[in-house]
């Protein structure tokens, strides 16, 4: 293998060339391939670092979005008694609608909080060892998958419970999930890579995660919103993972086939977006760090 | 040595380095807002160009902050530069800091599965290769404990044994040999010797032991300030780094010896010390030559008649900072280590001389500097040479250089031979 930097020679402004190969998407599939034990491994003690010394330990990863889920349905559905027309619905109730916006949701808040400091909290490894650094930001992703997991498990539990029967819509759960995770593999490179420059990122971040579900059609219907803020709705582009996973969840049909097209491509355009980012970036990490 | 001949597994070509400097954290902000320039230039490395070639091992040499550690990280990939071509014909594994990439809370085993596992090996090779990297390691005891419970030389030598056990084509080490005790690093040399001659591994070292570096490699590398300053053979580079870095300068040497010092090198007392220096072949000279007539010279000022004493001198080597030998009037000869060759010498009231004198001087090349005592015959006889008693002890009296007149031979041999004459007289 051979590896070949190239720079000019403008002294003091660095005007960088790096290789950027000519698929990209073929370094990274090429890259997962090579390092997959090496990404089970990490994301396995990653789950059991997270949580090593505690009293519950992995119970954690079950109470915790169980926990956050159950606060958002008492006071939606109990405290508040918002209801909605579930005449449409094939698979559920005013709960399952929260829920199955919800998930997503808080996938992504996990998934861009803890990709913040994926390679931050990695400095002596960054600067010291001779590896692939994308493994980094990959590997909080794919552990912060394990939360949705058990929550659409719950979820399926309660349609069931509820209903007495799953809508078959949910087979094609994995699918949708495949695409999130996509952006979310994204959203991590671009997060951790930044972060690294501007780490006031992380607060923001947060910020973002926790007041963002309140903009996008978790907690009610677009329509509810009033006219004159409901393209805010259309521009956030997470609304749109929102709709597909409520096709699958809550409607048991494709009621917003428009979401199906720009969820598939706005995946695609954050990880193209994110891991050009991270492979610009990560040769200047040992920089800053 | 044929090292032209040979492929060059890397190739560095005008490499440059700038850190840009940014005095507050928010001044990178600022710079990136307003595209003003809100930051200082340092140069860790400025053009530097060398090859390596395959199956050597090339010294990297030069003082703190002259940026050898950045190199090595340019080259490992783990650093960009900003001007400048690497290119490497092969996997490069690294030894780039001792174990700080470890996790503490995992046992030194997970943490050399990870590691091996960063390295790119598959789980199935790892499980092949665990065992010898513990097993090179010598820590079985512990090999299961966390590694925070580690000390540092146990971190330096999980950290060797992961990093050679990988066996990629280019090894860079940085400095990581030094935390280890003699035993292991004197292992982790002879192996490394071993793999670089055997397979086709070549290695960087960066090291500030100049025996090491001496006995390991042929070419070294000399930087200084960023500038690559010498690239050649290690005794040349050595040689020039030695007199670079300890400011050892024949002219102004000399010029320091034909000075009369005013003051005395120690303080007041019943005896103290004037002035030192060293003669060659009888002429008065900083440098000295293996195989030829040496002396060190001490002029001192005692405020009473000594008969019979005890005057010594300990030789350090400089680079090392190791015990070499004490050059004295009760010397042994060799061969016959019963039989003490006395020789008595006075001290005269007033101004005298203390000449040592070595024919033929068999110490190898190098500076070395000496610490001087006088001892009185009691203290000898009852065998209570301790500095408390001591007449006088005092350190780091002189230095000397020596050399071989045709420095054909670089290699520090020390063959431990007695001086052969302590004379005094009146100055």
């Amino acid at each position: 293998m051979e590896r070949d930097f190239t720079g000019d020679s403008k002294v003091g402004q660095p005007n960088r060339v790096i290789a950027v190969p000519e698929s990209l998407f073929g370094s990274l599939y090429g890259l997962l391939t090579l390092h997959r034990e090496l990404l089970w491994e990490l994301v396995k003690r990653e789950l059991s670092d997270r949580y090593a010394g505690q009293w519950l330990g992995a119970l954690w990863v079950v109470a915790h979005p169980l926990l956050m889920m159950a606060v958002y349905v008492f006071i939606f559905a109990y405290v508040l008694q918002v209801r909605m027309d579930e005449s449409r619905a094939m698979s559920g109730d005013y709960t399952t609608y929260i829920l199955s916006g919800l998930i997503p949701w808080l996938a992504f808040q996990e998934a861009m909080n803890r990709s913040c400091g994926a390679v931050l909290s990695q400095a002596s490894l960054v600067k010291q060892m001779v590896f692939p650094v994308e493994v980094l930001p990959i590997k909080v992703v794919l552990a912060a998958c394990v939360t949705p997991m058990i929550a659409f498990a719950v979820l399926g539990t309660y349609v069931f419970a509820t209903k007495q029967a799953v809508p078959a819509s949910y087979a094609f759960l994995p699918l949708l999930f495949f695409i999130q995770l996509v952006g979310m593999v994204g959203v991590g490179f671009l997060l951790s890579a930044v972060s690294v420059y501007f780490r006031d990122l992380k607060e923001i971040v947060q910020v973002f995660g926790v007041i963002g579900a309140f903009f996008m059609p978790v907690f009610y219907l677009p329509d509810w919103v009033p006219s004159v803020l409901q393209p805010f709705l259309y521009l956030n582009p997470f609304s749109y993972f929102i709709w597909c996973y409520q096709d699958l969840l809550f409607f048991g049909r494709v009621e917003h086939w428009w979401a199906w097209v720009v969820a598939p491509v706005f995946s695609s355009a954050l990880l193209y977006l994110g891991y050009r980012t991270f492979r610009t970036l990560k040769t200047m990490f040992a920089n800053v760090l | 040595m044929t090292m032209a001949n040979r492929e060059a597994i890397l190739e560095v070509r005008n490499l440059s380095k700038v850190y840009k400097v940014y005095p507050k954290p928010s001044d990178l902000a600022r710079e990136l807002v307003t595209g003003r320039c809100c930051h200082q230039e340092s140069w860790a490395l400025q053009d530097v160009s060398f090859d390596l070639h395959r199956g050597e091992i090339l010294g990297v040499i030069g003082s703190n902050g002259a940026g050898k550690s950045t190199l090595l990280r340019i080259i490992a990939g783990v650093l960009d530069q900003t001007s400048g071509q690497v290119s490497v014909k092969g996997q490069v594994s690294a030894i780039l800091g001792l174990g700080t990439s470890f996790n503490p809370e995992h046992s030194g085993r997970e943490n050399v599965r990870l590691a091996l596992m960063y390295a790119g090996m598959s789980s199935r090779e790892v499980e092949d290769k665990i065992n010898e990297v513990v097993a090179f390691s010598e820590l079985d005891s512990v090999i299961d404990n966390p590694v925070k419970t580690y000390s540092s030389g146990m971190h330096a030598r999980l950290t060797f044994s992961t990093a050679i056990a990988v066996r990629n084509e280019v090894l860079l080490i940085d400095e990581a040999l030094a935390a280890g005790d003699a035993y292991f690093t004197a292992k982790c040399l002879r192996y490394l010797h071993e793999i670089c001659q055997d397979s086709n591994t070549s290695a960087l070292l960066v090291s500030h032991s100049m025996r090491t570096l001496v006995h390991l490699c042929d070419r070294a590398l000399y930087l200084r300030k960023g500038r690559l300053v010498m690239q050649g053979l290690i005794r040349d580079v050595v040689n020039s780094y030695e007199k670079a870095v300890l400011g050892f300068d024949e002219e102004l040497l000399h010029a320091q010896q034909s000075l009369v010092k005013d003051t005395p090198l120690s303080p007041k007392g019943p005896f103290s010390i004037l002035r030192t220096y060293t003669k060659s072949n009888g002429e008065v000279s900083p440098v000295l030559f293996v195989g030829e007539r040496a002396e060190v010279v001490i002029e001192y000022e005692s405020q009473t008649a000594f008969d019979d004493v005890w005057v010594g001198l300990e030789l350090y080597s400089h680079l090392e900072g190791n015990f070499v030998s004490t050059l004295h009037n009760k010397a042994c000869r060799v061969g016959d280590l019963r039989k003490p060759c006395e020789m008595t010498v006075h001290i005269v009231k007033g101004r005298g001389i203390l000449t040592f004198k070595c024919d033929p001087l068999l110490y190898g090349p190098g500076l070395y500097f000496y610490h001087f005592s006088l001892f009185t015959r009691e203290c000898v006889d009852g065998k209570r040479m301790e500095y408390a008693d001591a007449i006088l002890h005092q350190r780091y009296v002189g230095q000397f250089r020596v050399k071989h007149r045709d420095s054909l031979y670089f290699e520090k041999i020390q063959i431990v031979e007695p001086p052969l004459e302590v004379t005094s007289g009146e100055l």
